[in-house]
């Protein structure tokens, strides 16, 4: 728990700076609605089809998208175990309403509705669309992106390789740790090495889903003695905590979670450790950062990065190459 | 820091109209489009406070449970799955693993710290945002997504439980994922570690290690709240704006500039982090912790330790692929990587010394 510390007072909200950006004009009138009726998800499918040629420039279907992608609909409206006050009203639905369907729980956990193309998001009106979703501005949304779209993000990248990160940094942290338990071979290793030979001399034959549980079962219920006797190495944790910071922050994190300040910081990070464009600076650096992401400790704030001189900086680190 | 020297005046100091016309137009730039400090923070100075009687409660380690076993387990299954990239245009299906680029609304504002950008995700329910992730099943590939969903009760962002989200999520990419049975000799020939109870015993000793260094880690921080809390300190809101600015504009900035957000939207977005209560708190508890580990290490004369760091170096060439031969040429040549690289070093061996210190007491069973 974080000790109780000064809170400085709320920062007044500043008022937003006037941009060049001219005023959109006043939104067209609302198109007429189009009723659900039976047979419509067809409809969806086929609209789709028609906004992915539109896509590619060979036509524009903004109509047709207004007139089936949006439909009404009617009843409680849940989200998880909570009923929405007021729930009765027109919602966006799911194009994909055959697969969403398949999926499940999908359609009482959430609202989805397949916008047009690859890139909305650099859109500023799908985006204000969002942020204040009323019919008039949707429509324009959807109007707007499905004219205007290339297939540029189909260049997607390879991407990163989350698993394949940890696993390289796992690696590495073992080493640092073997390292540093070598001069002090205590507990934490006596406490590894119990689970090891509990698991090991856990006979099991063969393979299925019952025999992982059990094989997992076994290492779970002896593991923790050892765990629980030494808990006190913190004196050599600093980089052993910074390893398994990393390992967890490159997992799932929910987004606009507050954690996710780290979070954020880290799947950046991630994507600059993983960019080949990427120079060797800028990878150290978001190594750094991810390391700081949210083992409290190693987390150097910005501002504080003063102090020593550069001749004693720059001796000390070139040392070491 | 730098000073400004007048003594030399005349035309090598003189700026030229572009210049001041330039600086005429920073300084009317938003906080969330300059690089540089939007004003001069100044760090307060701290005593730095005795280590004597510190005394914190060890940690007591979470117990291994046979699900985290066994969902390490599947997370290896899939790492080892059979994958097919899916084409553009095919349709998403729960289980698959996603590339997404992400941004969310609420209260009509982009929500803070909802950016992501190229994010591998499962699609498959997560009770931390319930709707979200399972809803991207049937998205397809190469196109967007509106997500509404409410914000479950046990959102962390306190201010936004229950209020009304959309998520904009374009999907990049998708990877179809065929697993393997648990008891197939592929599976096993894969994982190439032995049997299933070779498996499981590798994966409880990795857990075991992990929960132990959780633990120090944990314990570690207890401390340092500790010397937090015998340190008062006032900071001033300016320096805590800077510092949230500075984090920001690493982590979120690049990524909305890349989606072309205009000035208004980048300031807006960076007042969402800059009005989170948590992430004041975050910063203001950080900066404090950096004075009190730097008065503690000028008063006790504390270096940056050469093992510990050689280490830390290390780690850090590995987690990041770069070669230590690359990793002294940019050192070299980046003077602010050089120093952030010893401020850690010069962190580590603090706390160390600290630790030593302190008393730690056995953990309550």
């Amino acid at each position: 728990m974080a000790p109780p510390i000064r809170r400085n007072e709320p920062r007044p909200v500043p008022t937003p700076p006037v941009t060049a950006r001219p005023t959109p004009p006043p939104p067209p009138p609302p198109p007429a609605r189009a009723e659900a009726r039976p047979g419509q998800s067809d409809r969806f499918e086929d609209a789709h089809n028609r906004v992915t040629q539109a896509a590619t420039g060979l036509r524009s279907v903004s109509d047709a998208a207004v007139a089936t992608q949006v439909r009404d609909a009617f009843g409680p409206r849940r989200f998880g175990p909570v009923n929405l006050p007021g729930g009765n009203g027109p919602v966006v639905e799911g194009a994909n309403t055959r697969l969403a369907r398949g999926a499940g729980a999908v359609s009482l956990a959430a609202n989805v509705a397949q916008l047009p193309t690859g890139a909305v998001e650099t859109f500023r009106d799908v985006r204000d669309a969002l942020r204040n979703p009323t019919e008039a501005n949707v429509r324009e949304a959807v109007g707007t992106a499905s004219g205007t779209v290339s297939t540029g993000l189909m260049a997607a990248r390879d991407g990163l390789n989350l698993a394949g990160n940890v696993s390289n940094y796992r690696a590495a942290t073992d080493a640092a740790r073997t390292a540093f338990t070598a001069a002090a071979p205590e507990a934490s290793r006596a406490a590894a090495n119990r689970v090891a030979t509990t698991a090991a001399n856990t006979a099991l034959e063969g393979a299925s889903r019952q025999v992982v549980r059990r094989a997992a079962a076994e290492v779970a219920e002896r593991g923790l003695e050892g765990a629980a006797r030494t808990a006190g190495t913190a004196a050599r944790a600093a980089v052993q905590g910074g390893g398994t910071a990393v390992a967890r922050a490159a997992g799932r994190f929910t987004p606009g979670l507050n954690v996710a300040i780290a979070a954020a910081d880290t799947v950046a990070a991630v994507n600059t450790i993983t960019d080949p464009n990427a120079s060797a600076g800028k990878k150290i650096t978001a190594g750094v950062t991810a390391l700081g992401s949210i083992a409290a400790a190693t987390n150097i704030p910005v501002v504080s990065q003063v102090g020593a001189a550069v001749s004693t900086v720059s001796g000390f680190i070139g040392s070491f190459f | 820091m730098t000073t400004h020297d007048d003594s030399q005046g005349g035309r090598k100091n003189a700026r030229s109209l572009a210049e001041l016309h330039a600086l005429g137009i920073m300084k009317k730039m938003p906080a969330a489009l300059q690089l540089d400090s939007t004003e001069p923070v100044e760090l307060p100075t701290v005593e730095a406070p005795s280590l004597e009687g510190v005394s914190v409660a060890q940690v007591v380690p979470a117990p291994l449970t046979e699900q985290e076993l066994v969902d390490r387990f599947d997370a290896l299954r899939r790492q080892h799955a059979d994958v097919r990239e899916r084409q553009p245009g095919e349709v998403v299906a729960l289980e698959d693993d996603v590339l997404v680029d992400v941004l969310g609304f609420a209260n009509n504002r982009l929500m803070p710290f909802s950016v992501r950008e190229n994010w591998w995700v499962r699609v498959a329910a997560d009770p931390g945002l319930p709707g979200f992730f399972e809803s991207l099943a049937g998205a397809k590939v190469g196109q967007s997504v509106g997500i509404e969903l409410t914000l479950p009760d046990t959102y962390p962002v306190e201010a936004l439980r229950g209020q009304s989200a959309r998520f904009l999520v374009s999907v990049k990419a998708a990877r179809e994922l065929k697993l393997l049975d648990d008891d197939s000799p592929e599976l096993l020939s894969r994982l190439g570690m032995g049997s299933i109870t070779d498996v499981m015993r590798k994966l409880g000793d990795e857990l075991a290690q992990a929960r132990l260094a959780d633990v120090d880690r944990l314990t570690q921080e207890r401390v340092m709240d500790v010397l937090v809390d015998r340190t008062p300190v006032e900071l001033s809101a300016a320096l805590v704006d800077e510092e949230i600015r500075q984090r920001w504009a690493e982590a979120e900035r690049p990524i909305l500039q890349r989606k072309d957000f205009q000035p208004d939207e980048l300031q807006e977005a960076l007042e969402g982090w800059l009005q989170d209560p948590l992430t004041r708190m975050d910063a203001a508890y950080r900066i404090t912790l950096a004075l009190v580990l730097r008065a503690i290490a000028e008063r006790d004369g504390i270096q940056p330790d050469r093992a510990a760091t050689d280490a830390m170096l290390e780690d850090l060439a590995n987690l990041t692929g770069v070669n230590r031969q690359e990793l002294g040429v940019a050192v070299k040549e980046d003077e602010a990587l050089a120093r952030r690289l010893y401020e850690m070093a010069l962190r580590f061996s603090t706390i160390d010394h600290v630790m030593k210190k302190v008393t730690l007491t056995p953990a309550a069973a």
